[in-house]
């Protein structure tokens, strides 16, 4: 009778195109169909495997796991192994890692030489079944093994197999190895078949029809039930499968992390150093002393100590570490995460978050109750992050650290091209669709508009492919590199887990991505880059050497709440500033009037999906203005949302509301929190959705409000936004405004030197300097720089703008320029000539008119720069060029080179022209739509400068039109965007009839009835808008 | 005597083809579009009154229209009709030349003498396009490039005058000339956009600026440089294609087109006083290889109708096994006597093509008579080895025997295993062919009959057993 059976060859989808099954799929179901044991085998990888730890772990089932990883040598040599101990995992871990450091990214070469190297894991050997080489494997293998080798026996029910088995025993006989069962799994359940076969055709770049035997021909590939099994295998070799299953007990758990010693000074242990650190801090950060304050030392006390109880010390002190070298670097930084805002990290200098303006903040630390790791990450300038991260590579050495994986999974454009071949599907067909599907429309999904665009999706192969790319969608594809999520560790990092090539040269990352460190409880770095950071730091550079003020981002922090910078902010004067320039923010800027800094936390939070489609919004501004109207569903929720004003905002405070309302346990509400973060893959949320309600219900919550509150949760799970980088990113608004308000020159230079980043392109940023009143100069050959820079004219400050801008002209070649120029400048435009040896940069110099000093017109300039022939010596002998003489520019052809040339004009706004040229219907300027009646119908015109649609429900997108006098904000209902695509969609400029709206705070929209595309009329009109970001 | 060339421009051939060939398409916007761009090349009138223009992206010219007719771009269809054009215009004036992939240039001066005069000769020359139903611009020039420049620039009118068409010339924009991009775009740059402000330019300066191909242009354009081209001479054999503007699956319903091909290769016999002895026929399948046909007679025929006969008789046997979207018509001309003397299992390639043979063999034996197994790689072993036509030359030859046991005689279908028999070897499953509606669930067995054959036999997940082939 049957004991029991143990899978030890089983592949997971991480062995991408191969597996069919997530890796959770397979140990529900195997352990649903009552296996002792599986083993996650997936090829020279491991990347699969702490996903089936989590789901066995989270849901208690009783399989056991075990790790291991199948390997390939050639054509005739398939070898998996498993680890019996930690020892052997740390053995695997390096083989994988020599094998996959060998090849570029994706790809991985064993040796032979590796497969000496092994002395712990157990080895099972699948034969071939060629007799020759299986006989000089079986030779070898059990020389290097012995009593660690298996012959795994598969059973397919495939033609000949009996001569298959007959051959497995023969080769245990002659070279004394026993036999196991193995089921050489590839999925959970046979209805994977065709997507399995679906994989095999894209790995294999053929499509299913064309493969024929080069699939598997049938579905025996599957987990099958232990009935099954014991009619297919002798008992012996089912017993051998428990044996070795029960041989097998490392597990994951026994991973542990050990931080870099090298930090810690002798004679220090690390919670003496770190109080050593923070007590250093404290003094720089709170000059004055702690005395007024004794709240803020109990804080740092209890801080402190929680620190010490989860042993984190290391961690904080080497993104202390990080971020001291960025000081000294004169990197400009900011942390933020659950536990940058902590005073601790405050006294660090990891964060600029004043600890006394927000001493409100709910949430300030890791949480002791849900296990959940401290989480910082720190944000560099975009432009020297490399610094940072050469840093690190250079102090911990290359074998310690790496990033952090991204799993990239099958998304539906990817779905739908790679699962369109594999059906035979014409690529140029799949590419229209793919061109023409607008994800962004949520209210009708891909399958119906595809429809649409002329696919028969009820046709049997229709069918089949919607559901194949509803299944493959969420599939990994590759493992790429985090953004920035580095792991540091003491020792080697492949004695951990295993280390791979990743796509860029010279960076490595390891195997697992960041759920799975936290899973097992390992901690990253997050060393990020972020635009406004550089912009910020260039402002600061300006205003210290033109206007002699030294500024640093605590020192804004440490001011007063200034009312004359809430109050720009509070008229959605904000373009250019962090976080609050989008479109949507900018709506709400007006309504909801921060005042200070919790207020600008909450702003951000605020338009976000969550909120608003949790239909928060709303409620949050009537509560504001009533605070005693304000009702609490329960007392005990009084005390989680009373700071914002009775309606949930942050992701803490729906996780919180989790616990205290619907009674979820800690580890429960972390579940809930990772939930949030793929339902929309896994579906898992759902699950949580129904005991969250139930809770609520069961603590008298009513059915309205408590699926108000899984709604947020839902819209939560992509733009998730927790207070504690709410807080971080407020600092950064706060200071862009106030750099914005006090020295306005400086801060669109430092934004313009920084770009690309942000909302807005350059010539929206110069239009909005120009409606500040703050006066630009054009590029000009003898006078400007790279970068943009401030010039003193009469008696101000005014923007000259730099090569930069010119389209085309690489920042070496200016570099050379600006070397070889001497005080005077250049007298002729053949000495420009020739120092630019590469044609192209010197006719975008010329057609960015610089030369405009020289007496030169754009078309001369350009003109004379063609020709082949060296005219300098001709020139410096006093003889005159008898060169052709090109007519000038136009207006309107100044304005399209202008923007041809820098993508912006300073000397026309083409609304103007085309006005100008009667070109336009009669339409309302922008400076005058403060007249006009609430309701009235009107026209408008402008360029489009940007479309956004935040992810709410009603799918609403707002676009935004610039005109010569300022900018208009048009709201466009999904059915008129839907109507009007192509005018919509595809259109620089526009005419827009609609009604005019009024709402709070004087907030002014058009509502777009209909929408013309004009692009034509200014057919080489160079502008590109940034469209949905 | 001075020279003079006519430019013929045709904007949109495959669109004008795709028209003429089927009346009564007047309600329907139709596209032809441009593959890699999907862009809209071509359009009919009701396409343009739904807003859809040139140059437009397919998806924004479905969303103006919901029920477009769309057709991709062929290459071949507008050099067939372009050759068309020329054979045609071929009676009435000797020098023709390819001069573009979408223009024809005609050498005039030479043929005034014999119209006496332009007027004459172009009325003769319009005449005849005018039958074709076509779509065309036109302009006479001295160069052969004016000629183009005019056309390109929809001049549509012809003329000796010189200082007529030298202003007229001076108007267009460089984007119409032969100019590559790159120098247009270099021009642009500068302010220059029509041709009058270049030439104004000393060629010296222009020279030095750029590549010798401008200052050539320029020398052929004006007549300075002379312009050597190559003119047309007529192709002895028939062949076109066309396209179909809806899928005929109907044997009958191809009749109609064909009679379009047969009097067009009828008039074509005619205009040389030929008799061709076979002719070709080519059917384009939806989603299936093309297959084509050959009729012949050996006395020799130019009849549209003695033609449509045969092959109406052809047509007979073949059965579509999908959608025609296209054909072609060929006179293969002469054809090689068929040989009595050669041996059909000599390795040796005889004299017979093997399409001659196959034709000859079928012709004897009937059709459905002749087939060729092949291996074809897949799982289920109906489709393992299958019968192609003989007239179809198959690529999937040779794909490889299967490793496993099969049977050499595999029923045509298979047959409830009705006696009792021995299980010898198995199973082997075969669960696959989800893609096709010919997915098959089966164990496969050898079997063994009380009387000791070797058979075949397949058991399905209800548990009941079938014959599927016998072993030697």
């Amino acid at each position: 009778m049957l004991k029991g059976y143990a899978e030890l060859v089983c592949q997971s989808n991480f062995s991408f195109l191969t597996g069919a099954s997530h890796p959770q799929e397979l140990v529900e179901q195997a352990n649903h169909l009552n296996y002792q044991a599986i083993a996650m085998t997936d090829e020279c990888s491991v990347a699969g495997i702490v996903r089936a730890y989590t789901q066995i772990k989270s849901n208690n089932l009783a399989i056991k796991l075990i790790v291991g990883s199948l390997f390939k040598l050639g054509n005739d040599l398939t070898l998996v192994l498993l680890c019996p101990d930690h020892q052997a995992y740390t053995e695997m871990c390096r083989v994988i890692t020599n094998a996959r450091r060998r090849s570029s990214k994706g790809d991985y070469k064993l040796e032979r030489w590796d497969l000496r190297t092994i002395k712990h894991c157990f080895a099972i050997w699948i034969p071939s079944g060629d007799k020759e080489a299986d006989d000089k494997w079986g030779k070898q293998l059990s020389q290097l093994y012995s009593a660690r080798l298996w012959i795994g026996c598969q059973r397919y029910l495939t033609a000949n197999e009996a001569n298959y088995i007959q051959h497995c025993e023969q080769l245990g006989q002659n070279h004394q190895v026993p036999i196991t069962a193995c089921g050489g799994v590839l999925m959970h359940a046979t209805e994977r078949l065709p997507l399995q076969h679906t994989l095999t055709a894209i790995r294999l770049g053929q499509s299913v029809m064309k493969l024929g035997r080069d699939l598997v021909s049938n579905n025996e590939r599957a987990l099958r039930p232990l009935s099954k099994i014991a009619r297919l295998f002798k008992p012996q070799w089912l017993a051998e499968s428990i044996n070795i299953a029960q041989r097998c007990t490392f597990h994951l758990d026994e991973l542990r992390y050990q931080y870099p010693a090298e930090l810690i000074p002798k004679k220090q242990t690390p919670t003496t150093y770190l109080r050593t650190l923070v007590e250093q801090g404290i003094k720089q950060r709170f000059p004055n002393g702690l005395s007024d304050r004794p709240d803020i030392l109990i804080t740092i006390e209890k801080e402190l100590a929680l620190i010490e109880s989860k042993a984190y010390e290391h961690f904080f002190i080497t993104v202390h570490d990080i971020v001291q070298f960025a000081k000294k670097s004169n990197i400009l930084y900011q942390g933020r995460g659950s536990a940058a805002n902590s005073v601790v990290c405050y006294c660090l200098e990891i964060t600029a978050v004043d600890p006394r303006q927000i001493e409100v903040l709910f949430e300030r630390f890791i949480s002791k109750e849900r296990n959940e790791e401290p989480d910082i990450d720190v944000d560099f300038e975009h432009e020297r992050r490399e610094e940072v991260i050469q840093y690190i590579y250079k102090k911990y050495g290359r074998h310690r650290t790496a990033l952090a994986a991204t799993v990239t999974t099958y998304r539906t454009k990817s779905a739908l091209r790679e699962v369109g071949k594999a059906l035979g599907i014409n690529e140029t067909q799949l590419d229209y669709f793919i061109k023409n599907i607008n994800h962004r429309d949520k209210g009708l999904g891909w399958q119906s508009q595809i429809e649409d665009l002329g696919f028969h999706s009820q046709s049997s192969l229709g069918q089949l492919f919607v559901t194949l790319v509803e299944q493959i969608k969420g599939f990994p594809r590759h493992l790429s590199q985090h953004v920035g999520g580095f792991v540091i560790a003491s020792g080697p990092l492949y004695e951990l887990v295993p280390v791979e090539n990743a796509a860029m040269p010279e960076r490595t990352v390891i195997q697992w991505d960041k759920d799975d460190l936290e899973s097992l409880g390992l901690l990253k770095v997050d060393v990020l880059a972020l635009g406004m950071l550089t912009a910020i730091r260039k402002s600061f550079a300006l205003i210290k050497q033109h206007y002699g003020h030294h500024w640093s981002i605590p020192d804004i922090t440490r001011l007063q709440e200034d009312n004359q910078v809430y109050g720009m902010i509070q008229r959605a004067d904000t373009i250019g500033v962090f976080q609050i320039e989008s479109r949507a923010q900018m709506s709400m800027l007006p309504r909801l009037r921060p005042e200070n800094y919790y207020d600008l936390v909450i702003q951000i939070a605020i338009v976000r999906p969550g909120p608003i489609q949790g239909g928060m919004v709303h409620p949050f501004l009537k509560n504001r203005e009533n605070p005693k109207l304000t009702e609490y569903p329960s007392q005990a929720l009084k005390g989680v949302l009373k700071r914002t004003n009775g309606v949930p905002i942050f992701q803490e405070q729906v996780i919180k509301i989790a616990m205290v309302a619907a009674n979820f346990s800690g580890g429960e509400a972390d579940q809930l929190r990772r939930a949030m973060g793929t339902w929309k893959k896994t579906g898992e949320l759902e699950k949580h959705g129904k005991k969250l309600i139930n809770g609520m219900l069961a603590n008298g919550y009513s059915q309205e409000y408590a699926q108000r509150i899984f709604e947020q949760i839902k819209g939560f799970g992509e733009y998730g936004f927790p207070e504690s980088h709410s807080a971080s990113f407020a600092v950064l608004a706060y200071v862009s405004s106030w750099l914005k308000y006090y020295y306005p020159a400086a801060f669109y230079v430092g934004l313009l030197n920084s770009w690309p980043m942000g909302f807005y392109a350059p010539a929206q940023l110069v239009q909005d300097a120009k409606n500040h009143h703050v006066d630009l100069l054009p590029i000009c050959i003898n006078k400007s720089d790279y970068d943009h820079q401030l010039e003193y004219v009469q008696g101000r400050w005014v923007i000259r703008l730099g090569f930069r801008l010119i389209k085309g002209i690489s920042p070496d070649t200016c570099k050379q320029l600006l070397e070889q120029r001497s005080k005077v400048g250049f007298s002729c435009i053949q000495q420009v000539k020739s120092l630019i040896k590469k044609q192209d940069e010197l006719e975008a110099l010329a057609s960015a008119d610089v030369f405009v000093a020289l007496q030169q017109h754009r078309y001369q300039a350009r003109w004379s720069l063609m020709n082949s022939e060296s005219e300098l010596a001709l020139f410096q002998k006093g003889q005159t060029l008898n060169d052709f003489q090109i007519p000038p520019a136009t207006k309107v052809e100044n304005l399209i080179e202008d923007y041809q040339a820098t993508r912006l004009s300073l000397k026309q706004h083409p609304i103007r022209l085309l006005k100008e040229a009667g070109l336009l219907p009669e339409h309302t300027c922008a400076n005058r739509l403060n007249q006009m009646r609430h309701k009235q119908v009107i026209t408008v015109s402008g360029l489009v400068i940007g479309r956004q649609r935040p992810g709410t429900s009603k799918g609403v997108t707002f676009m935004t039109l610039e005109d010569d006098t300022g900018n208009i904000n048009v709201i466009v209902w999904l059915a008129t965007a839907r109507c009007q695509k192509k005018h919509f969609l595809k259109s620089t400029i526009v005419s827009v009839q609609g009604i005019l709206e009024r709402g709070d705070g004087d907030v002014t929209h058009v509502i777009a009835g209909k929408i013309e595309d004009k692009s034509h009329l200014l057919g080489e009109l160079n502008t590109k808008s940034r469209d949905f970001h | 005597m001075k020279s003079l060339w006519i430019y013929l421009h045709f904007p949109q051939l495959q669109l004008d083809t795709l028209l003429a060939q089927h009346n009564g398409t007047g309600t329907m916007a139709l596209v032809i579009v441009e593959q890699p761009q999907i862009q809209v090349a071509q359009l009919n009138s009701v396409a343009m009154k739904t807003g859809i223009r040139e140059g437009m992206s397919l998806a924004a010219a479905t969303t103006l229209c919901q029920d477009l007719q769309v057709y991709p771009y062929q290459k071949k269809v507008e050099e067939d009709k372009l050759k068309e054009v020329a054979d045609k215009l071929y009676k009435f004036t000797s020098d023709i030349c390819f001069f573009s992939e979408t223009g024809l240039l005609l050498r005039v001066h030479t043929m005034l003498k014999l119209y006496e005069n332009l007027e004459t000769y172009w009325l003769a020359i319009q005449h005849q396009l005018a039958d074709m139903n076509i779509t065309y611009h036109y302009g006479s020039a001295l160069t052969p490039f004016a000629a183009k420049l005019l056309a390109s620039d929809n001049w549509d009118q012809v003329t000796q005058d010189r200082l007529q068409i030298q202003q007229r010339l001076m108007h267009c924009s460089l984007q119409s000339t032969e100019l590559d991009n790159k120098t247009v775009k270099k021009l642009n740059r500068v302010g220059l956009r029509r041709l009058q402000q270049l030439i104004e330019i000393p060629l010296s300066d222009i020279a030095k600026r750029f590549t010798h191909d401008v200052a050539e242009y320029l020398g052929r354009l004006s007549g300075a440089l002379s312009h050597p081209v190559t003119f047309y001479h007529p192709t002895s054999h028939f062949e076109r294609y066309m396209e179909l503007l809806y899928e005929i699956s109907s044997r009958q319903t191809l009749i109609h087109p064909l009679g379009y091909l047969l009097k067009a290769m009828e008039q074509f016999l005619i205009l040389r006083d030929q008799l061709t002895i076979q002719v070709n026929v080519c059917l384009y399948q939806r989603d299936r290889e093309a297959f084509d046909f050959n009729v012949g007679t050996k006395q020799g025929e130019y009849r549209a109708d003695v033609w449509q006969r045969l092959i109406e008789l052809q047509l007979e046997n073949v059965i579509l096994k999908a959608p025609v979207i296209a054909l072609t018509l060929k006179s293969t001309g002469t054809q090689a006597c068929v040989p009595e003397t050669s041996d059909l299992f000599t390795s040796k390639q005889g004299r017979l093509t093997r399409l001659q043979l196959m034709a000859l063999l079928q012709a004897k034996l009937g059709e459905q008579a002749v087939f060729n197994p092949v291996f074809v790689n897949d799982h289920r072993p109906e489709k393992a080895s299958q019968d192609t036509n003989t007239l179809q030359t198959s690529h999937s030859i040779n794909i490889g025997i299967p490793q496993s046991m099969r049977p050499i005689f595999l029923l045509p279908r298979p047959r409830r295993l009705a006696e009792q028999v021995n299980i010898e070897h198995g199973p082997e499953r075969v669960q696959t062919g989800w893609w096709d509606g010919a997915s098959i669930e089966r164990d496969y067995f050898i079997a063994r009959t009380p009387q000791g054959q070797w058979y075949w036999v397949f058991r399905t997940p209800q548990q009941q057993w079938f014959l599927h082939g016998v072993f030697s």
